[in-house]
């Protein structure tokens, strides 16, 4: 089968590969029929998550039919239609049946790896490094899906596998955003980055009570995209103070709540962007945190932040002063997918959202590492892409 | 006004327990006692006696059976502390483990463990160079969903001691398992694959068997990345 595969920093190939097998009890083999490029793959594609290795296979959106299935999994046959949630989950541990399933005790093989770099692992994830499972990922013709039985959804027939597929992360990745912000009433919340996962948190913001959203970024379209989709105040940090500016339309308070989903590879200006890539090049730093530092800024006092965007290791000049005098609260980490799969699958068919709103490109999967370069660089008014097989 | 009282108070006799076993010790023959007494009845008050002793032997850091039979873990090959909580009642992990013969499904470095009698039963590890190293082993030690220890025979190939200990988690959150193990070289010096087998054997290895046991008894498989699909670069 044709695989999309990494093979170093800004190197990705098409490859043929062999298929892949069941080989737990509880696997299922899907056949891909849809899969999307996520922020987070422009992370490995730009080196910058360490433990990836030649040939790995990646993807961790997608959308397809089983073809087959292990001899413990019950409620799914070949046939079913189902969307995969990124985040590997037994289903059955401590962390799993509190619905944490991004914490999953069970589903990473190299634990002990992400023990040493984090304390204790996070759950598994379909071609995000060895750091995190090392597992084979879905930009291909075919996948393995481990724990098969618990969290995959299955798709009614009227959800289009465009719609369905931003079920697989980057929806239910907004949407904890934006419930992790705890909204009250007549709340006012922030949204750094109006890429997918930020344009869905904007969405799920008033989604779940905000009265105000502002999108914050330096890409025209996606400002756009911001105004139309999600019906929020734009901020392009490239014409004005962003800060000035937010505690301006807030009345002088700060917004309620702020989202970073822009994560470790934030752009940056001034001495901070010079700062940050000394450090980077040092190895002193790993992580560039400049949305999250102006986020932890901006807060009003009490409120809270939402780390939406992903970080691999340290992070340096991180107002932690701010935050603790200021009394905020910081909330993050990777989706516990599944818990809100079936929710936001309810708002899509009711027709109250349509994520798939932000594709804007579509390639054929031999196509991926132009597509790549297409999304790294927003070319083209580039928002969300996906690869067809 | 409360004075200081160390903690291992000196004595007579020679220090023949490791630090950490001498903690373990300490803390289980506490435990013991104390579960002991309150059960009041016979086997309740064994494990009363049983675990008065190991309270001595942690705090004195002297173990009369070790003396006997010429062990000295205080300098032991290797020894080893883990904790786990896993999420399935004490009774399905205790009846698991002890149907010995399961252990290898968990315990990589066992390629065999076959059940002999109620007690005893032969254990086979496998070495980085291949070579086997047996020993039997017997359980010394054994309370239902509560513990269970087992020892190797004298004059085995290896001496090699353990412990597992079940109970239940605070919260709901299954049964806290403690494991404690001991290999050590027999007396009479070790051939070449027994310490190939030793310096084999680490706290991260033990550590990964127990994430095993977690995994068989959680989910019902360990998972595994071994055998799926990968490019390969011309000529890789
Ligand atoms: N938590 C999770 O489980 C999860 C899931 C999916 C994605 N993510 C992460 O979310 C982040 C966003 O993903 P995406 O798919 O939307 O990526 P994307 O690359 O399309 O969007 C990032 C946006 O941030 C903007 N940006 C960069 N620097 C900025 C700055 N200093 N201030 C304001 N905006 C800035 C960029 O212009 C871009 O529009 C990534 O870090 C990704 O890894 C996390
Ligand atoms: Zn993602
Ligand atoms: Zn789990």
């Amino acid at each position: 089968m044709k695989a999309l595969c990494w093979y170093g920093k800004r190197d990705l190939r098409v490859m043929e590969v062999p298929e892949p097998e069941i080989l737990g009890p509880r696997d299922a083999i899907v056949q891909v029929s849809l899969s999307a490029v996520c922020g987070s793959d422009l992370h490995l594609y730009n080196g910058h998550v360490p433990s990836m290795e030649r040939g790995d296979i990646l993807g961790h959106e997608f959308v397809g039919t089983v073809v087959d299935v292990g001899a413990g999994v019950e409620g799914f046959r070949p046939g079913d239609r189902v969307a995969v949630p990124f985040t590997i989950s037994c289903g059955r541990c401590f962390f799993c049946e509190r619905e944490m399933w991004s914490l999953c005790d069970n589903s990473n093989p190299n634990a002990y790896a992400a023990e040493a770099l984090y304390g204790y692992s996070p759950a598994g994830i379909y071609g995000y490094s060895h750091l995190f499972g090392g597992y084979a990922g879905g930009q291909a013709e075919y996948v393995r899906v481990p724990f098969a039985d618990s969290g995959l959804l299955k798709l009614p027939e009227g959800v289009s596998d465009e719609k369905a597929v931003l079920l697989c992360d980057v929806f239910p990745t907004g949407y904890m955003a934006a419930e992790n912000c705890s909204i009250q009433e007549g709340d006012t919340v922030a949204v750094w980055g109006a890429g997918p996962v930020g344009l869905l948190a904007m969405k799920s913001a008033f989604l779940l009570g905000a009265e105000r959203v502002i999108a914050i970024d330096r890409f025209h379209e996606r400002l756009g995209l911001a105004s139309r989709f999600a019906d929020a105040v734009t901020l392009n940090y490239e014409d004005v103070d962003v800060d000035e500016a937010l505690r301006d339309i807030t009345g002088g308070m700060g917004p309620d709540a702020c989202i970073d989903a822009v994560g470790m590879e934030a752009h940056g200006k001034g001495h901070g962007r010079v700062y940050d890539a000394v450090k980077n090049k040092l190895r002193a730093e790993t992580d560039r945190p400049t949305a999250l530092r102006q986020a932890i800024l901006a807060c009003r006092k009490g409120g809270t932040v939402s780390i939406a965007g992903a970080y691999a290791g340290y992070i340096d000049k991180v107002p932690v002063g701010a935050a603790f005098n200021k009394g905020i609260t910081i909330k993050g980490g990777q989706t516990h997918v599944q818990k809100y799969m079936p929710r936001l699958l309810d708002l899509v068919e009711d027709g109250k959202a349509d994520p798939s709103d932000v594709i804007t490109h579509s390639f054929g999967l031999e196509e991926g590492p132009v597509a790549y370069e297409v999304f790294k660089h927003k070319e083209d008014g580039c928002v969300k892409v996906v690869l067809r097989p | 006004m409360t004075r200081y009282e160390p903690r291992y108070p000196k004595t007579g006799k020679d220090v023949n327990v490791g630090p950490s076993e001498r903690l373990l010790s300490v803390l289980l023959g506490g435990y013991m006692a104390a579960r002991g007494v309150r059960k009041g009845r016979l086997g309740g008050l064994a494990t009363a006696l049983a675990g008065g002793y190991l309270v001595y032997r942690g705090s004195t850091g002297h173990c009369n059976l070790y003396e006997k039979i010429g062990v000295s873990t205080a300098r032991r090959a290797i020894e080893i502390d883990e904790s786990v909580i896993i999420n399935r009642p004490v009774h399905e992990l205790y009846s698991y483990w002890r149907d010995l013969g399961n252990i290898p499904e968990f315990m990589r470095h066992i390629e065999e463990v076959r059940v002999i009698d109620d007690k005893r039963s032969h254990w086979v590890a496998s070495t980085p160079g291949g070579i086997k190293v047996e020993w039997d082993a017997e359980i010394t030690g054994e309370r239902e969903n509560e513990y269970i220890a087992w020892k190797s025979l004298p004059f085995s190939d290896i001496e090699s001691e353990g412990m597992v200990e079940f109970s239940t988690a605070p919260g709901h959150r299954g049964t806290e398992l403690r494991v404690h193990m001991i290999y050590n070289l027999p007396g009479n010096g070790a051939a070449a694959p027994v310490q190939r087998l030793l310096a084999a054997i680490s706290f991260r290895q033990i550590r990964e068997e127990l994430r095993r046991f977690k995994q068989i008894m959680e989910t019902g498989e360990v998972p595994t990345t071994e055998g799926q699909a990968r490019g390969r670069a011309i000529g890789e």
